[in-house]
Protein backbone atom coordinates (compact mmCIF):
# COMPACT_ATOMS: atom_id res chain seq x y z
CA UNK A 1 0.00 0.00 0.00
CA UNK A 2 1.44 3.52 -0.46
CA UNK A 3 2.19 5.90 2.33
CA UNK A 4 2.55 2.60 4.25
CA UNK A 5 5.55 2.09 6.55
CA UNK A 6 5.27 -1.29 5.72
CA UNK A 7 4.81 -0.80 2.20
CA UNK A 8 7.92 2.02 1.49
CA UNK A 9 10.36 -0.63 3.75
CA UNK A 10 9.31 -3.18 0.75
CA UNK A 11 9.63 -0.43 -2.17
CA UNK A 12 13.22 1.18 -0.59
CA UNK A 13 14.61 -2.59 -0.34
CA UNK A 14 13.49 -3.42 -3.92
CA UNK A 15 14.95 -0.44 -5.60
CA UNK A 16 18.44 -0.79 -3.14
CA UNK A 17 18.63 -4.33 -4.19
CA UNK A 18 18.31 -3.76 -7.77
CA UNK A 19 20.38 -0.82 -8.63
CA UNK A 20 23.23 -2.80 -7.00
CA UNK A 21 22.95 -5.57 -10.48
CA UNK A 22 20.68 -7.88 -7.51
CA UNK A 23 17.50 -8.78 -10.16
CA UNK A 24 14.57 -8.03 -7.57
CA UNK A 25 10.88 -9.00 -7.60
CA UNK A 26 8.03 -8.24 -5.05
CA UNK A 27 5.40 -10.58 -4.71
CA UNK A 28 2.67 -10.63 -2.72
CA UNK A 29 -1.44 -11.67 -1.64
CA UNK A 30 -2.86 -8.25 -2.33
CA UNK A 31 -1.89 -5.60 -4.59
CA UNK A 32 -2.74 -1.91 -3.98
CA UNK A 33 -3.81 -0.55 -7.64
CA UNK A 34 -1.09 2.11 -6.56
CA UNK A 35 1.85 -0.24 -6.22
CA UNK A 36 0.36 -2.96 -9.64
CA UNK A 37 3.47 -1.94 -11.57
CA UNK A 38 6.02 -2.51 -9.26
CA UNK A 39 4.48 -6.43 -7.46
CA UNK A 40 3.38 -9.55 -8.69
CA UNK A 41 0.93 -11.77 -7.20
CA UNK A 42 1.82 -14.57 -5.26
CA UNK A 43 1.71 -18.06 -7.33
CA UNK A 44 2.54 -20.93 -5.61
CA UNK A 45 1.81 -23.11 -8.31
CA UNK A 46 4.08 -22.47 -10.44
CA UNK A 47 6.93 -23.13 -7.52
CA UNK A 48 9.91 -21.52 -10.00
CA UNK A 49 10.27 -18.56 -7.59
CA UNK A 50 10.60 -20.87 -4.92
CA UNK A 51 13.11 -23.45 -5.71
CA UNK A 52 16.26 -21.92 -6.34
CA UNK A 53 18.71 -22.09 -3.21
CA UNK A 54 20.77 -19.22 -4.37
CA UNK A 55 17.93 -17.20 -4.15
CA UNK A 56 17.34 -15.62 -1.34
CA UNK A 57 13.40 -15.01 0.16
CA UNK A 58 13.11 -11.54 2.17
CA UNK A 59 9.99 -11.89 4.19
CA UNK A 60 8.01 -9.01 5.20
CA UNK A 61 6.31 -10.03 8.51
CA UNK A 62 3.77 -7.47 10.69
CA UNK A 63 0.79 -9.39 10.65
CA UNK A 64 -0.50 -13.26 10.80
CA UNK A 65 -0.31 -14.38 7.20
CA UNK A 66 -1.12 -17.92 6.62
CA UNK A 67 -0.17 -18.19 2.58
CA UNK A 68 3.05 -16.85 3.45
CA UNK A 69 3.88 -19.07 5.86
CA UNK A 70 3.05 -21.79 3.85
CA UNK A 71 5.92 -20.06 1.63
CA UNK A 72 8.21 -19.91 3.80
CA UNK A 73 7.95 -24.06 4.89
CA UNK A 74 8.13 -24.82 1.38
CA UNK A 75 10.31 -22.55 -0.06
CA UNK A 76 14.13 -24.03 -0.87
CA UNK A 77 15.93 -20.37 -1.10
CA UNK A 78 17.66 -18.41 1.84
CA UNK A 79 15.41 -16.96 4.04
CA UNK A 80 15.40 -13.30 5.44
CA UNK A 81 12.99 -12.61 8.10
CA UNK A 82 11.90 -8.73 7.88
CA UNK A 83 10.50 -8.18 10.92
CA UNK A 84 7.85 -4.51 11.44
CA UNK A 85 6.63 -5.54 14.71
CA UNK A 86 3.14 -7.01 16.31
CA UNK A 87 1.41 -4.75 18.49
CA UNK A 88 0.48 -6.81 21.56
CA UNK A 89 -3.27 -7.51 20.92
CA UNK A 90 -4.06 -6.07 24.69
CA UNK A 91 -4.14 -2.43 23.40
CA UNK A 92 -7.32 -3.41 20.94
CA UNK A 93 -9.04 -5.69 23.95
CA UNK A 94 -11.62 -2.80 24.31
CA UNK A 95 -12.43 -1.49 21.10
CA UNK A 96 -12.06 -3.87 18.61
CA UNK A 97 -12.38 -8.03 18.58
CA UNK A 98 -11.30 -8.29 15.39
CA UNK A 99 -8.10 -6.12 15.65
CA UNK A 100 -7.29 -7.71 19.09
CA UNK A 101 -7.71 -11.36 17.46
CA UNK A 102 -5.67 -10.16 14.48
CA UNK A 103 -3.18 -9.53 16.85
CA UNK A 104 -3.14 -11.81 18.89
CA UNK A 105 -2.63 -14.05 15.51
CA UNK A 106 0.11 -11.71 14.37
CA UNK A 107 2.08 -12.67 17.67
CA UNK A 108 1.60 -16.44 17.42
CA UNK A 109 2.68 -16.12 13.56
CA UNK A 110 5.81 -14.21 15.27
CA UNK A 111 6.58 -16.78 17.67
CA UNK A 112 6.25 -19.66 15.04
CA UNK A 113 8.35 -17.69 12.18
CA UNK A 114 11.40 -16.93 14.83
CA UNK A 115 11.50 -20.76 14.93
CA UNK A 116 12.62 -20.66 11.49
CA UNK A 117 15.33 -22.72 11.17
CA UNK A 118 17.39 -21.81 8.58
CA UNK A 119 16.63 -17.85 8.76
CA UNK A 120 18.38 -14.54 9.07
CA UNK A 121 16.46 -11.91 11.08
CA UNK A 122 16.47 -8.29 10.34
CA UNK A 123 14.28 -5.89 12.58
CA UNK A 124 13.61 -2.52 12.43
CA UNK A 125 15.64 -1.49 16.19
CA UNK A 126 17.02 -3.26 18.84
CA UNK A 127 14.05 -3.17 20.38
CA UNK A 128 11.91 -5.50 18.04
CA UNK A 129 15.04 -8.07 17.45
CA UNK A 130 15.28 -8.63 21.28
CA UNK A 131 11.83 -9.29 20.83
CA UNK A 132 12.59 -12.07 18.16
CA UNK A 133 15.16 -13.39 20.29
CA UNK A 134 12.81 -13.94 23.43
CA UNK A 135 10.35 -15.97 20.70
CA UNK A 136 13.09 -18.29 20.10
CA UNK A 137 14.98 -16.38 17.27
CA UNK A 138 18.98 -17.63 16.96
CA UNK A 139 20.81 -13.83 18.48
CA UNK A 140 23.50 -14.34 16.14
CA UNK A 141 21.37 -14.19 13.22
CA UNK A 142 19.56 -11.29 14.43
CA UNK A 143 20.27 -8.49 12.28
CA UNK A 144 19.31 -4.26 13.11
CA UNK A 145 18.14 -2.04 9.95
CA UNK A 146 16.39 0.52 9.98
CA UNK A 147 13.37 0.60 7.44
CA UNK A 148 13.61 2.45 4.25
CA UNK A 149 11.77 5.27 4.18
CA UNK A 150 10.36 7.64 1.14
CA UNK A 151 11.10 10.96 3.20
CA UNK A 152 12.94 12.61 0.23
CA UNK A 153 11.44 11.50 -2.54
CA UNK A 154 8.09 11.94 -1.67
CA UNK A 155 7.15 13.80 1.55
CA UNK A 156 9.89 16.20 1.02
CA UNK A 157 8.88 17.06 -2.41
CA UNK A 158 5.36 17.29 -2.00
CA UNK A 159 3.84 20.54 -2.40
CA UNK A 160 2.74 22.97 0.43
CA UNK A 161 -0.71 23.46 1.70
CA UNK A 162 -1.39 26.58 2.28
CA UNK A 163 -4.23 25.92 4.44
CA UNK A 164 -2.24 23.98 6.91
CA UNK A 165 0.45 26.52 6.68
CA UNK A 166 -1.99 29.57 7.13
CA UNK A 167 -3.85 27.78 10.07
CA UNK A 168 -0.89 26.58 11.84
CA UNK A 169 2.08 28.71 11.40
CA UNK A 170 1.40 31.17 14.38
CA UNK A 171 1.33 30.25 17.83
CA UNK A 172 2.72 26.66 19.29
CA UNK A 173 1.36 24.00 17.02
CA UNK A 174 1.93 20.58 19.39
CA UNK A 175 2.62 17.54 16.55
CA UNK A 176 1.69 14.24 16.76
CA UNK A 177 1.86 12.40 13.86
CA UNK A 178 0.35 8.52 13.65
CA UNK A 179 -2.64 6.23 12.93
CA UNK A 180 -5.29 6.66 15.18
CA UNK A 181 -5.01 3.42 17.12
CA UNK A 182 -4.52 2.49 20.96
CA UNK A 183 -0.76 2.04 21.62
CA UNK A 184 0.33 4.92 19.80
CA UNK A 185 -0.70 7.20 23.22
CA UNK A 186 -2.58 9.58 22.08
CA UNK A 187 -4.35 9.80 25.25
CA UNK A 188 -1.50 10.90 26.87
CA UNK A 189 -0.45 13.29 24.24
CA UNK A 190 -4.24 15.19 25.22
CA UNK A 191 -3.37 14.87 28.96
CA UNK A 192 0.35 16.53 27.96
CA UNK A 193 -1.46 19.27 26.14
CA UNK A 194 -3.75 20.13 28.63
CA UNK A 195 -0.96 20.15 31.21
CA UNK A 196 0.52 22.82 28.68
CA UNK A 197 -2.07 24.94 28.26
CA UNK A 198 -2.40 25.19 31.98
CA UNK A 199 1.58 26.27 32.22
CA UNK A 200 1.36 28.38 29.37
CA UNK A 201 -1.41 31.31 27.87
CA UNK A 202 0.53 31.32 24.49
CA UNK A 203 -2.34 30.72 21.68
CA UNK A 204 -1.61 26.97 20.80
CA UNK A 205 -3.15 23.49 19.19
CA UNK A 206 -2.62 19.52 19.16
CA UNK A 207 -2.20 18.44 15.93
CA UNK A 208 -2.99 14.53 15.69
CA UNK A 209 -2.31 13.77 12.13
CA UNK A 210 -2.61 10.09 10.77
CA UNK A 211 -4.92 7.37 9.15
CA UNK A 212 -7.61 6.71 10.79
CA UNK A 213 -9.63 3.07 10.92
CA UNK A 214 -13.23 2.15 10.60
CA UNK A 215 -13.09 -0.92 13.23
CA UNK A 216 -12.11 1.63 15.92
CA UNK A 217 -14.49 4.65 16.16
CA UNK A 218 -14.86 4.04 19.86
CA UNK A 219 -11.28 5.01 20.30
CA UNK A 220 -11.76 8.13 18.70
CA UNK A 221 -14.84 8.86 20.12
CA UNK A 222 -13.02 7.79 23.29
CA UNK A 223 -10.00 10.43 22.73
CA UNK A 224 -12.85 13.41 21.90
CA UNK A 225 -14.47 12.66 25.13
CA UNK A 226 -11.22 12.78 27.24
CA UNK A 227 -10.22 16.06 25.52
CA UNK A 228 -13.72 17.19 26.53
CA UNK A 229 -12.94 16.04 29.93
CA UNK A 230 -9.86 18.35 30.09
CA UNK A 231 -11.22 21.07 28.71
CA UNK A 232 -9.19 20.99 25.35
CA UNK A 233 -11.43 19.83 23.09
CA UNK A 234 -11.25 22.77 20.99
CA UNK A 235 -7.99 23.48 20.53
CA UNK A 236 -6.96 19.60 19.80
CA UNK A 237 -7.49 19.10 16.09
CA UNK A 238 -7.74 15.78 14.63
CA UNK A 239 -6.55 15.35 10.57
CA UNK A 240 -7.10 12.00 9.24
CA UNK A 241 -6.14 10.73 5.96
CA UNK A 242 -4.15 13.56 4.94
CA UNK A 243 -2.28 14.03 1.82
CA UNK A 244 1.96 14.55 1.14
CA UNK A 245 1.08 18.05 0.69
CA UNK A 246 -0.66 18.28 4.22
CA UNK A 247 2.03 16.22 6.07
CA UNK A 248 4.64 18.35 5.00
CA UNK A 249 3.03 21.05 5.66
CA UNK A 250 1.92 20.07 9.28
CA UNK A 251 5.96 19.43 9.48
CA UNK A 252 6.64 22.50 8.95
CA UNK A 253 4.18 24.53 10.75
CA UNK A 254 4.87 22.76 13.87
CA UNK A 255 6.66 24.18 16.85
CA UNK A 256 7.36 20.50 18.12
CA UNK A 257 6.76 16.55 17.60
CA UNK A 258 5.32 14.95 21.19
CA UNK A 259 5.49 11.48 21.00
CA UNK A 260 3.81 9.63 24.06
CA UNK A 261 2.95 6.07 21.30
CA UNK A 262 3.27 3.64 24.04
CA UNK A 263 4.55 0.92 21.51
CA UNK A 264 6.74 1.24 18.22
CA UNK A 265 8.64 -0.87 16.39
CA UNK A 266 10.57 1.51 15.29
CA UNK A 267 8.73 5.20 14.61
CA UNK A 268 9.12 6.59 11.20
CA UNK A 269 7.12 10.20 12.00
CA UNK A 270 10.43 10.78 14.63
CA UNK A 271 13.02 10.39 11.80
CA UNK A 272 10.46 12.65 9.54
CA UNK A 273 10.30 15.26 12.43
CA UNK A 274 14.36 14.77 12.22
CA UNK A 275 14.15 15.41 8.72
CA UNK A 276 11.84 18.53 8.99
CA UNK A 277 14.39 19.77 12.11
CA UNK A 278 11.60 19.83 14.31
CA UNK A 279 12.21 19.76 17.85
CA UNK A 280 11.20 16.12 19.34
CA UNK A 281 9.70 15.52 23.36
CA UNK A 282 9.42 11.99 23.66
CA UNK A 283 8.47 9.33 26.24
CA UNK A 284 11.35 6.71 25.62
CA UNK A 285 8.91 3.77 25.59
CA UNK A 286 10.15 0.30 23.51
CA UNK A 287 11.76 1.65 20.06
CA UNK A 288 11.17 5.51 20.50
CA UNK A 289 14.18 5.14 22.83
CA UNK A 290 16.93 4.48 20.58
CA UNK A 291 15.29 6.39 17.35
CA UNK A 292 15.26 9.30 19.59
CA UNK A 293 18.33 8.52 21.44
CA UNK A 294 19.94 12.17 22.36
CA UNK A 295 18.08 13.93 19.04
CA UNK A 296 15.14 15.14 21.53
CA UNK A 297 13.86 15.77 24.82
CA UNK A 298 13.63 12.03 25.62
CA UNK A 299 12.13 10.29 29.12
CA UNK A 300 12.52 7.24 30.44
CA UNK A 301 9.04 7.63 32.25
CA UNK A 302 5.86 8.94 31.36
CA UNK A 303 4.84 12.55 33.23
CA UNK A 304 2.63 14.85 31.93
CA UNK A 305 3.92 17.59 33.68
CA UNK A 306 7.70 16.96 33.01
CA UNK A 307 6.42 16.74 29.33
CA UNK A 308 4.46 19.97 29.12
CA UNK A 309 7.20 21.62 30.81
CA UNK A 310 9.48 20.52 27.77
CA UNK A 311 7.19 21.18 25.08
CA UNK A 312 7.11 24.79 26.97
CA UNK A 313 10.85 25.46 26.93
CA UNK A 314 11.04 23.92 23.09
CA UNK A 315 8.34 26.46 22.17
CA UNK A 316 10.09 29.62 24.27
CA UNK A 317 13.75 29.04 24.26
CA UNK A 318 14.23 29.71 20.92
CA UNK A 319 18.29 28.31 21.05
CA UNK A 320 17.00 25.25 22.71
CA UNK A 321 14.64 24.21 19.72
CA UNK A 322 17.19 25.16 17.21
CA UNK A 323 19.74 22.99 18.76
CA UNK A 324 17.55 20.14 19.52
CA UNK A 325 16.40 20.66 15.41
CA UNK A 326 19.65 20.27 14.44
CA UNK A 327 21.06 17.29 16.22
CA UNK A 328 17.62 15.69 15.02
CA UNK A 329 18.68 16.73 11.94
CA UNK A 330 22.19 15.02 12.15
CA UNK A 331 21.11 12.26 13.52
CA UNK A 332 18.93 11.79 10.68
CA UNK A 333 21.51 12.38 8.13
CA UNK A 334 23.91 10.09 9.77
CA UNK A 335 21.74 6.86 9.98
CA UNK A 336 18.45 7.44 8.56
CA UNK A 337 19.43 9.25 5.13
CA UNK A 338 18.49 6.53 2.38
CA UNK A 339 21.97 6.18 1.33
CA UNK A 340 23.05 5.05 4.75
CA UNK A 341 20.17 2.77 4.95
CA UNK A 342 20.88 1.11 1.74
CA UNK A 343 24.57 0.88 2.63
CA UNK A 344 23.28 -1.36 5.63
CA UNK A 345 20.94 -3.56 3.42
CA UNK A 346 24.07 -4.64 1.21
CA UNK A 347 25.90 -4.98 3.85
CA UNK A 348 23.69 -7.32 5.54
CA UNK A 349 22.54 -9.13 2.01
CA UNK A 350 26.27 -9.76 1.50
CA UNK A 351 26.08 -11.58 4.55
CA UNK A 352 23.21 -13.92 3.66
CA UNK A 353 25.28 -14.59 0.32
CA UNK A 354 27.99 -15.80 1.49
CA UNK A 355 26.00 -18.04 4.24
CA UNK A 356 25.36 -21.49 3.99
CA UNK B 1 4.21 35.19 15.59
CA UNK B 2 6.21 32.78 14.27
CA UNK B 3 7.53 29.96 15.72
CA UNK B 4 10.73 30.11 17.34
CA UNK B 5 11.62 26.47 16.61
CA UNK B 6 11.36 27.10 12.34
CA UNK B 7 13.47 30.58 12.33
CA UNK B 8 16.86 28.47 11.39
CA UNK B 9 15.09 26.35 8.39
CA UNK B 10 17.07 27.94 5.70
CA UNK B 11 20.66 27.49 7.57
CA UNK B 12 23.09 25.02 7.11
CA UNK B 13 23.20 22.38 9.68
CA UNK B 14 26.10 22.18 12.20
CA UNK B 15 28.50 19.31 11.95
CA UNK B 16 27.27 16.29 14.24
CA UNK B 17 28.22 16.58 17.89
CA UNK B 18 29.12 14.04 20.26
CA UNK B 19 26.13 12.27 22.11
CA UNK B 20 25.30 8.93 24.30
CA UNK B 21 23.34 6.53 22.83
CA UNK B 22 23.64 7.26 19.22
CA UNK B 23 24.59 4.76 16.98
CA UNK B 24 22.88 1.76 18.18
CA UNK B 25 21.43 1.83 14.74
CA UNK B 26 24.11 0.98 11.84
CA UNK B 27 23.38 2.56 8.99
CA UNK B 28 25.98 5.47 8.42
CA UNK B 29 29.25 5.35 6.92
CA UNK B 30 29.88 9.00 7.09
CA UNK B 31 32.82 9.87 9.56
CA UNK B 32 32.01 12.54 12.09
CA UNK B 33 33.18 16.09 12.54
CA UNK B 34 32.84 16.74 16.35
CA UNK B 35 31.85 20.09 18.34
CA UNK B 36 30.69 21.40 21.33
CA UNK B 37 26.95 21.22 22.10
CA UNK B 38 25.33 24.85 21.63
CA UNK B 39 22.70 23.78 23.95
CA UNK B 40 23.22 21.69 27.27
CA UNK B 41 20.30 19.97 26.48
CA UNK B 42 20.69 17.62 29.44
CA UNK B 43 20.70 20.73 31.81
CA UNK B 44 17.51 21.88 30.19
CA UNK B 45 16.24 18.47 30.78
CA UNK B 46 16.96 18.70 34.77
CA UNK B 47 15.95 22.00 34.97
CA UNK B 48 12.52 20.83 33.68
CA UNK B 49 12.31 17.65 36.01
CA UNK B 50 13.00 20.50 38.96
CA UNK B 51 10.44 22.50 37.76
CA UNK B 52 7.99 19.76 37.53
CA UNK B 53 8.42 18.24 40.54
CA UNK B 54 8.13 22.17 42.30
CA UNK B 55 4.63 22.33 40.75
CA UNK B 56 3.43 18.48 41.33
CA UNK B 57 3.94 19.16 45.06
CA UNK B 58 1.99 22.81 44.77
CA UNK B 59 -0.45 20.79 42.79
CA UNK B 60 -0.67 18.23 45.69
CA UNK B 61 -1.37 20.60 47.94
CA UNK B 62 -3.99 22.40 46.01
CA UNK B 63 -5.17 18.82 45.57
CA UNK B 64 -5.48 17.98 49.07
CA UNK B 65 -7.20 21.47 50.04
CA UNK B 66 -9.78 20.65 47.22
CA UNK B 67 -10.55 17.13 48.57
CA UNK B 68 -11.18 18.81 51.83
CA UNK B 69 -13.50 20.99 50.43
CA UNK B 70 -15.66 19.06 48.93
CA UNK B 71 -18.43 17.04 51.00
CA UNK B 72 -16.56 13.50 52.90
CA UNK B 73 -20.21 12.38 52.60
CA UNK B 74 -20.11 12.41 48.66
CA UNK B 75 -17.16 10.26 48.64
CA UNK B 76 -18.94 8.09 51.45
CA UNK B 77 -21.66 7.84 49.50
CA UNK B 78 -19.78 6.55 46.52
CA UNK B 79 -18.01 4.31 48.09
CA UNK B 80 -21.26 2.81 49.64
CA UNK B 81 -22.83 2.75 45.97
CA UNK B 82 -20.07 0.83 44.84
CA UNK B 83 -20.39 -1.95 47.44
CA UNK B 84 -23.92 -1.81 46.22
CA UNK B 85 -23.24 -2.24 43.01
CA UNK B 86 -20.70 -4.59 43.89
CA UNK B 87 -23.40 -7.13 45.46
CA UNK B 88 -25.54 -6.38 42.98
CA UNK B 89 -22.98 -8.17 40.55
CA UNK B 90 -22.97 -11.21 42.32
CA UNK B 91 -26.67 -11.41 43.23
CA UNK B 92 -27.88 -10.91 39.46
CA UNK B 93 -26.70 -14.24 38.26
CA UNK B 94 -28.68 -16.32 40.88
CA UNK B 95 -32.19 -15.63 40.06
CA UNK B 96 -33.51 -18.07 38.23
CA UNK B 97 -30.68 -20.58 38.59
CA UNK B 98 -31.16 -23.70 39.87
CA UNK B 99 -30.43 -24.50 43.62
CA UNK B 100 -27.69 -26.55 44.27
CA UNK B 101 -27.85 -30.40 44.67
CA UNK B 102 -26.96 -32.81 46.64
CA UNK B 103 -26.12 -36.31 45.77
CA UNK B 104 -28.69 -37.82 47.40
CA UNK B 105 -32.19 -39.57 45.52
CA UNK B 106 -34.07 -36.47 47.50
CA UNK B 107 -32.17 -33.88 45.94
CA UNK B 108 -32.38 -35.58 42.33
CA UNK B 109 -36.26 -35.57 42.60
CA UNK B 110 -36.09 -31.87 44.00
CA UNK B 111 -33.54 -30.83 41.25
CA UNK B 112 -36.35 -32.26 38.46
CA UNK B 113 -38.88 -30.51 40.08
CA UNK B 114 -37.61 -27.03 40.10
CA UNK B 115 -36.51 -27.81 36.25
CA UNK B 116 -40.00 -28.17 35.62
CA UNK B 117 -41.08 -25.25 37.46
CA UNK B 118 -38.01 -23.43 35.67
CA UNK B 119 -39.39 -24.88 31.86
CA UNK B 120 -43.15 -23.70 33.62
CA UNK B 121 -42.16 -20.00 33.99
CA UNK B 122 -40.35 -19.75 30.74
CA UNK B 123 -42.57 -16.51 30.15
CA UNK B 124 -41.29 -15.08 33.44
CA UNK B 125 -38.04 -15.82 33.80
CA UNK B 126 -36.01 -14.36 31.24
CA UNK B 127 -37.50 -11.16 31.39
CA UNK B 128 -36.63 -10.53 34.80
CA UNK B 129 -33.17 -11.69 34.18
CA UNK B 130 -33.02 -9.16 31.41
CA UNK B 131 -34.45 -6.44 33.64
CA UNK B 132 -32.38 -6.69 36.38
CA UNK B 133 -29.00 -6.53 33.80
CA UNK B 134 -30.83 -3.42 32.19
CA UNK B 135 -30.94 -1.88 36.07
CA UNK B 136 -27.61 -2.82 37.17
CA UNK B 137 -26.33 -1.51 33.79
CA UNK B 138 -28.23 1.97 34.57
CA UNK B 139 -26.38 2.07 38.36
CA UNK B 140 -23.03 1.10 36.87
CA UNK B 141 -23.79 4.26 34.20
CA UNK B 142 -24.76 6.54 37.26
CA UNK B 143 -22.29 5.25 39.21
CA UNK B 144 -19.65 6.08 36.56
CA UNK B 145 -21.76 9.43 36.23
CA UNK B 146 -21.56 10.25 39.38
CA UNK B 147 -17.58 9.79 40.29
CA UNK B 148 -17.11 11.72 37.10
CA UNK B 149 -19.06 14.72 38.86
CA UNK B 150 -17.43 14.25 42.04
CA UNK B 151 -13.80 14.58 39.77
CA UNK B 152 -15.18 17.44 37.86
CA UNK B 153 -16.12 19.03 41.13
CA UNK B 154 -12.37 18.80 43.10
CA UNK B 155 -11.22 19.94 39.69
CA UNK B 156 -12.74 22.81 39.83
CA UNK B 157 -11.89 23.78 43.61
CA UNK B 158 -8.25 22.67 42.87
CA UNK B 159 -8.78 25.65 39.72
CA UNK B 160 -10.17 27.78 42.33
CA UNK B 161 -8.33 27.61 44.79
CA UNK B 162 -5.08 27.94 42.35
CA UNK B 163 -6.83 30.85 41.27
CA UNK B 164 -7.14 32.37 44.87
CA UNK B 165 -3.71 31.75 45.50
CA UNK B 166 -2.67 33.53 42.64
CA UNK B 167 -4.82 36.20 42.88
CA UNK B 168 -3.29 37.08 46.60
CA UNK B 169 0.23 36.63 44.99
CA UNK B 170 -0.36 39.61 42.88
CA UNK B 171 -2.20 41.56 44.92
CA UNK B 172 0.78 40.79 47.39
CA UNK B 173 3.13 42.18 44.59
CA UNK B 174 1.14 44.99 43.75
CA UNK B 175 1.19 46.15 47.22
CA UNK B 176 5.07 45.83 48.37
CA UNK B 177 5.42 47.90 44.99
CA UNK B 178 3.16 50.61 44.54
CA UNK B 179 4.33 52.22 41.36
Amino acid sequence: MPHDAVGNDVLGMAECFQSAGCPTTIFAQWIHPAREYCARRIDLESKAAWRCPEDILIYHHALNWELGEELLANTRTKVVIKYHNVTPPGYYASYSDYLFQACRDGVEATGRIARHARAWFWADSGFSAEELVRMGAPAERCRVVAPCHRIEEELAQAPLDNVVLGRYRTGASILFVGGLRPHKGHRKAIEVYARYCSLSDRESRLLLVGGSDPNLKRYEDDLRAHAVRLGVDRRVDFAMGVTPAQLRSFYLAASVFLCVSEHEGFCVPLIESMFFRLPIVAWATTAVRETCAGAGMVYEDFQAARLAESIDECVENAVLARDLAERGRLRYERLFRPAAIRGRLRELLAEVEESG
Amino acid sequence: MENPARLSRGTAARACESECGMGSMPGSTDSERQEAPSVDVQAVMRGVRLRARERRSENAEIRRLAEQVVSPALALALSRLDAHLEDLRRSAPVVGAPPPTPRTLRGRMGAVMVAVVRRALFWFIPPLESSQAAMLGALEAQYRASTEIAAALRDLNAKLIALRAASASRQEGSERSPE
